[in-house]
């Protein structure tokens, strides 16, 4: 039988409900109103959907990185229903698995559940054991080595570079391999980088909807592109919807909103712009910028414009320094284990650095974060009795100090890192590190963090603060809310499986976690390595400052998720390296 | 279908359905920890049971269905909450959700383009009241104003917002 209801109670029942602040006689009479009126329930699921759909609106925002700025700036469609798009690759070591069948009990999955960073199976893994005595080191491979070579590459549009980038609906393409002509791509984080055959060059960044009529021409629906036409590659187009673009030589960008007015700024060179067809022809077309020249085109009754001031911050030129992509050890097959090399563009320039340029560290800190039975350590699986010192300063990608306590505010203040032994719970939660020779800020990254994830984490990776033990004027900590190598990347290398071993309470030291007793396990979804460059200007030094301990804390954004900061490496100074690749 | 074709099928489909099977389990268990807690047991199932899924299918209807009966298992091993809504009610709510129309992006789109009409100091509420897990609490520590007040600009707001979805809605409808 349907009662009638009051809306202002209803709604006030409503908002006390998702603002977790209802009281059990609310709650009754909400429980009672729904279950008694189909038009209640209505109103109730629409405003699940609104409280639902605004905390995805406003988890998209992630201050301070141009990126996040970029694609917030549109407040397109795409930004919400799409930005969180899992996309992944699909990884070696599930080719030989069926779909597993009730074999992973209950319990198995709460004490997962409950475990610090380390997820319920996603698929049952069987375990290869060992072959002791398989010294080929070789390589892992990135899922791009694995895929067949495109035919015919001179003639292919290729995704060159790509940072962060997500698309809509599908999986992102591997580096260097050919987009597909005509088809609607909609890229959803990130930016790419794209290069036409004639040596034209497109910078595009979410959100974007874009797709690529042929070799020399980009239809841009909406988004953001910087494009860069050198010589021979004169005659570029760029299709809007309003617009037709050419480049007649050398870079331009265009921004196109949801509406379709197209804002083309000339950086340098010349650029003809038409109305495009589909619309009516213009007695002044084409129109000539060049450089330093702006113009807004938009739709009234036709396509209109008129010039616009000159906005040298919206043509990019590159791709933002961050960590491009590392190699490792593969050497059973089974997964990546030491890091190789790690490739990195600094000041614009992008260099490769072999494992041994690399600088290591000692952990001289550690409190861990809050819960029972939360891994404190990762280790080989063949290394029973894992020792501390050495799995922090090994190569290993799958092994270290793990799960280190947080805060959701950065610190501002030095962290407490010896309390004696009566009084350990004043220690900061966190991590200390120490390098062991300075790192030299420079441009760009100077150190490089890697993070275990897996699906059911964060995709881009767990959030954390680093900053400075010692603060002094100007220093400060910096946030990082999102990583260079995400789970959506090809780049993130899949690991081969590692134990974890857990404390049965959190660790308030590195005595106590050297001294506590353990009880061991083993992961069994595929997690990958992501990695995250961070620049020492962002915690205020000046260039050329030596910097040789920082504190890293878990930001707490996600209960069940806490960094893992397996590797930890700086970066030589900028001055004594092997030159750009 | 090979065993590397599958797995991508199965995170491919549920890639693009995972929000809108989240937002399923929330209506029905409308507490964030709750929620998340049997969104991440229900995702471990859709993948043992992808072999049961008919291609052909709607990977959300099944997807649903499953989660249903998760929702149905937690609330009858959870300790008896009295804040969780009883099978009945979660079985009306269940059907009268999935009945419902399936492209929420019609709705994301108008939502953005309602929020940032709103003015900046309203903006900025639903930025705090959203952005993290702390809700309103540590604002109205920072901004030195009484939390109920805050609620209740809130509560004035999401009413507004929905008003606005929807005549946006209409008039997308009348349009096309």
């Amino acid at each position: 039988m349907t009662k009638p209801f009051d809306l202002d109670t209803l709604h006030e029942l409503l908002n006390a409900i998702v603002d977790q602040r209802i009281s059990s006689d609310q709650f009754a009479v909400l429980q009672e109103t729904l279950k008694s009126n189909a038009e209640a329930r209505r109103i109730y699921l629409d405003f699940i959907d609104l409280h639902f759909n605004l905390r995805k609106l406003e988890r998209m925002e992630v201050t301070k990185d141009p990126m996040e700025d970029a694609s917030r700036r549109f407040g397109d469609r795409l930004v919400e229903s799409k930005a969180r798009n899992n996309t992944f690759q699909v990884d070696s070591m599930l080719l030989n698995t069926k779909p597993p069948k009730n074999r992973w009990a209950l319990p198995a999955i709460a004490l997962f559940a409950l475990a610090a960073s380390v997820m319920f199976a996603l698929s049952m893994i069987p375990w290869h054991s060992q072959t002791v005595g398989k010294s080929t080191n070789s390589i892992a491979k990135s899922d791009q080595d694995k895929e067949s070579p495109t035919t015919n590459p001179e003639s292919q549009v290729l995704l060159a570079q790509a940072v962060r980038a997500s698309f809509f609906g599908e999986l992102t393409p591997s580096l260097d391999s050919a987009m597909q002509s005509n088809h609607e791509y909609a890229l959803t984080t990130g930016m790419i980088e794209l290069h036409f055959p004639t040596g034209a060059t497109a910078i595009l960044e979410a959100p974007a909807v874009f797709s690529i009529a042929n070799a020399a021409r980009l239809v841009l629906q909406t988004g953001q592109c910087s494009v860069h036409a050198p010589d021979g590659a004169e005659g570029f187009q760029v299709e809007t919807p309003l617009t037709n673009i050419v480049d007649l030589g050398t870079r331009f960008s265009v921004v196109v909103d949801e509406t379709g007015e197209t804002d083309v700024q000339v950086v340098e060179g010349i650029a003809e712009i038409s109305a495009s067809s589909g619309t009516s022809p213009r007695q002044e077309d084409p129109i000539r910028l060049t450089d330093r020249q702006g113009r807004v085109f938009s739709e009234h009754g036709g396509v209109v414009s008129q010039s616009t001031a000159y906005d040298d911050s919206q043509y990019r030129r590159r791709l933002p320094d961050r960590v491009v992509s590392y190699r490792a050890t593969d050497p059973n097959g089974s997964g990546a284990v030491e890091l190789v090399d790690v490739t990195v563009q600094r000041g614009g320039d992008v260099y490769t650095y072999a494992i041994d340029k690399l600088i290591g560290i000692e952990l001289t800190h550690f409190k861990s974060a809050e819960g029972k039975n939360v891994p404190s350590t990762a280790h080989l699986l063949s290394d029973e009795h894992p020792d501390l010192d050495e799995i922090v300063s090994d190569h290993a990608l799958n092994t270290g100090i793990i799960n280190p306590g947080g805060a959701l505010e950065p610190l501002q203040s030095n962290p407490v890192m010896a309390s004696p032994e009566s009084t350990l719970t004043l220690n900061t939660p966190g991590m200390s590190i120490r390098f062991r020779q300075p790192i030299v800020n420079g441009t760009g990254p100077d150190i490089i963090l890697f993070d275990l994830q897996t699906f059911s984490n964060p995709l881009g990776g767990d959030a954390f603060h680093i900053g400075p033990v010692e603060f002094t004027p100007g220093l400060r900590s910096h946030t990082v809310r999102i990583f260079d190598i995400t789970l959506n990347s090809k780049e993130a290398k899949v690991l081969e499986t590692f134990g974890l071993m857990r404390t049965p309470s959190p660790v308030r030291s590195l005595q106590e976690l050297r001294e506590s007793k353990v009880t061991p396990s083993r992961v069994r979804s595929p997690f990958r390595a992501l990695a995250v460059g961070i620049d020492l200007s962002d915690l205020g030094y000046e260039i050329g400052t030596s910097v040789d301990q920082l504190f890293i804390q878990d930001a707490l954004d996600d209960n069940d998720s806490f960094v893992d900061p397996v590797l930890i490496v700086g970066l030589p100074p900028l001055s004594v390296i092997n030159g750009p690749q | 279908m090979s065993n590397e074709h599958e797995y991508e099928e199965f995170l491919k489909l549920f890639a693009a359905h995972r929000d809108r099977l989240f937002a399923y389990v929330y209506s029905l268990l409308p507490h964030h920890a709750d929620a998340e807690d049997v969104f991440q047991r229900c995702s471990v199932l859709l993948w043992r049971k992808f072999d049961q899924f008919q291609p052909d299918g709607s990977f959300l209807a099944w997807g649903c269905g499953v989660a249903f009966y998760e929702v149905k298992n937690f609330l009858r091993s959870s300790n008896r909450n009295r804040m969780q809504f009883d099978v009945e009610l979660v079985s009306q709510l269940a059907a009268q959700r999935l009945a419902r129309e399936p492209d929420v992006s019609p709705k994301m789109e108008a939502l953005t383009g309602c929020v940032q009409s709103l003015k900046a100091s309203d903006r900025d509420l639903i930025h705090h009241a959203y952005h993290d897990d702390e809700g309103l609490k540590v604002y109205a520590d920072a901004s030195g104003k009484a939390i109920q007040t805050l609620y209740n600009r809130l509560s004035i707001l999401r009413r507004q917002l929905l008003d606005c979805v929807q005549r946006k809605l209409n008039l997308e409808g009348a349009q096309s």
